[in-house]
């Protein structure tokens, strides 16, 4: 990135290249919308060509890109009111539903939908700390960098994440 | 049921984790990277482009300075430093006040150097504004030299405005104690045809009362194109100046 900054635009692709997917997996899981994470990966990647000289390079680029995507979730929060999660369900069926056969498909896609409902049903902020701590796999340290929190306060929230998806889920299958 | 409950109750932390790796995330479609490369292109496009704007607005205001502005510039900036220097000399000790003083001399000859540089230089633009702004510079000098006056006479002669031809008889006139200045304007009579300016020429004779001035005053009597109140008005001049 520092050779971004410096003017070498074409150094780009090459981040691009080692980062889309995750932030795309990230962006997925915030949003459960397949074409408007890989319209906010392009805005991303926007954004930190736009707003290159701002890199400091004293942290992680992952940590920039990350603050960045951030505030991307929440330009697009502001512009629309999140979708009703009936819409959302019908996208997960429609994505989960890829090359299996009819039953294993069926089965698979019910436990994976009931799963799905619930992290829906979670709150932005405890759904966000899951997706980097599970999907992302990023070290609390890190985490606690992107959201600019203590260690210690990653810790208690993915706990406490956890517990709430937890009941959430235990409630949806027991109705 | 109950068994199935009872299970499902004893769900832990640690299962519900792993049961999140069911959830996979959808491959991404497989067109980001092309679509990606496109608006990086567009990106680089864009920015040349707009560097190459920078480039000319800087180009347009240098060559801005260049024709018009930048003897006025440079005259300013001799004007503030100028006065940062009095300022400064001001509050110095009484110690070295002969020497600042000298240095005020010197700073005050530069100052004037640089307002004759630039009533020549400006007396050359294409603009009469420009001119008329340069003769009157010429009123905040303590005295003009040779070639000053020597610009100011040829413009008073040649200058194809009329009211620069005006203003330049009127800064002329102040340095009229020089007799080089007075020659040049005797010899300007015969030359001027506007009638503005042969009135405004009898005045400044009649009021420096130059007797040398008749012979050219008669000659343009001479002339039959010669507008008639300025005939009245040179006649008059003329004996005024021979009584």
């Amino acid at each position: 990135m520092q050779l971004v900054k410096e003017g070498d635009l074409d150094k780009m692709s090459l981040l691009f290249k080692r980062h889309y997917r995750a932030l795309y997996g990230f962006l997925y899981h915030m949003t459960h919308d397949k074409g408007d994470s890989e319209d906010m990966v392009q805005n991303i990647f926007y954004r930190m060509l736009k707003y290159r000289r701002s890199y400091t390079g004293t942290g992680a680029f992952q940590t920039w890109m990350f603050h960045i995507a951030r505030n991307v979730l929440k330009d697009r929060a502001k512009k629309r009111p999140p979708a009703p999660v009936s819409d959302k369900m019908d996208r997960l069926t429609e994505n989960l539903s890829d090359g299996k056969t009819a039953s294993d498909q069926l089965e698979k896609t019910q436990a994976q939908q009931e799963l799905y409902r619930a992290m829906e049903l979670l709150n932005d902020e405890a759904r966000e700390i899951l997706t980097l701590s599970k999907f992302q796999e990023l070290k609390y340290q890190d985490i606690a960098l992107i959201l600019n929190i203590g260690e210690g306060t990653v810790k208690v929230r993915v706990h406490r994440a956890i517990n709430e998806l937890k009941n959430i889920y235990k409630k949806n299958r027991l109705l | 049921m109950s068994g199935e409950k009872e299970n499902k109750d004893e769900l832990d932390d640690q299962q519900m984790w792993n049961l999140l790796d069911g959830l996979k995330t959808p491959e991404p479609g497989s067109d980001m990277e092309i679509r990606f490369q496109g608006m990086l292109d567009h990106y680089k496009q864009t920015q040349l482009n707009k560097r190459s704007y920078w480039m000319e607005l800087w180009t347009g205001t240098i060559s801005i300075f260049n024709y018009r502005m930048q003897a006025q510039l440079a005259y300013s900036l001799i004007l503030i430093a100028f006065s940062m220097a009095i300022g400064y000399s001001l509050s110095q000790n009484e110690a070295i006040k002969t020497d600042e003083t000298e240095k005020l001399a010197v700073l005050a000859n530069q100052v004037d150097e640089m307002r004759k540089m630039m009533v020549v230089s400006l007396l050359e633009n294409p603009s009469p504004t420009e001119r008329l702004r340069a003769v009157n510079y010429t009123g905040e000098m303590d005295g003009a030299d040779r070639q000053v006056i020597a610009v100011l006479l040829s413009t008073l002669n040649g200058d194809p405005n009329v009211n620069v031809r005006l203003v330049t008889l009127d800064a002329l006139a102040k340095f009229s104690d020089q007799p080089e200045v007075r020659a040049g304007l005797i010899k300007s009579i015969i030359g001027q045809e506007s009638p503005l300016v042969q009135v405004a020429m009898a005045n400044l004779m009649m009021r420096l009362q130059e007797k040398r001035s008749v012979t050219p005053f008669k000659k343009l009597l001479e002339q039959e194109a010669l507008n008639n109140a300025v005939r009245i008005k040179i006649e008059h001049t003329i004996d005024k100046l021979i009584i």
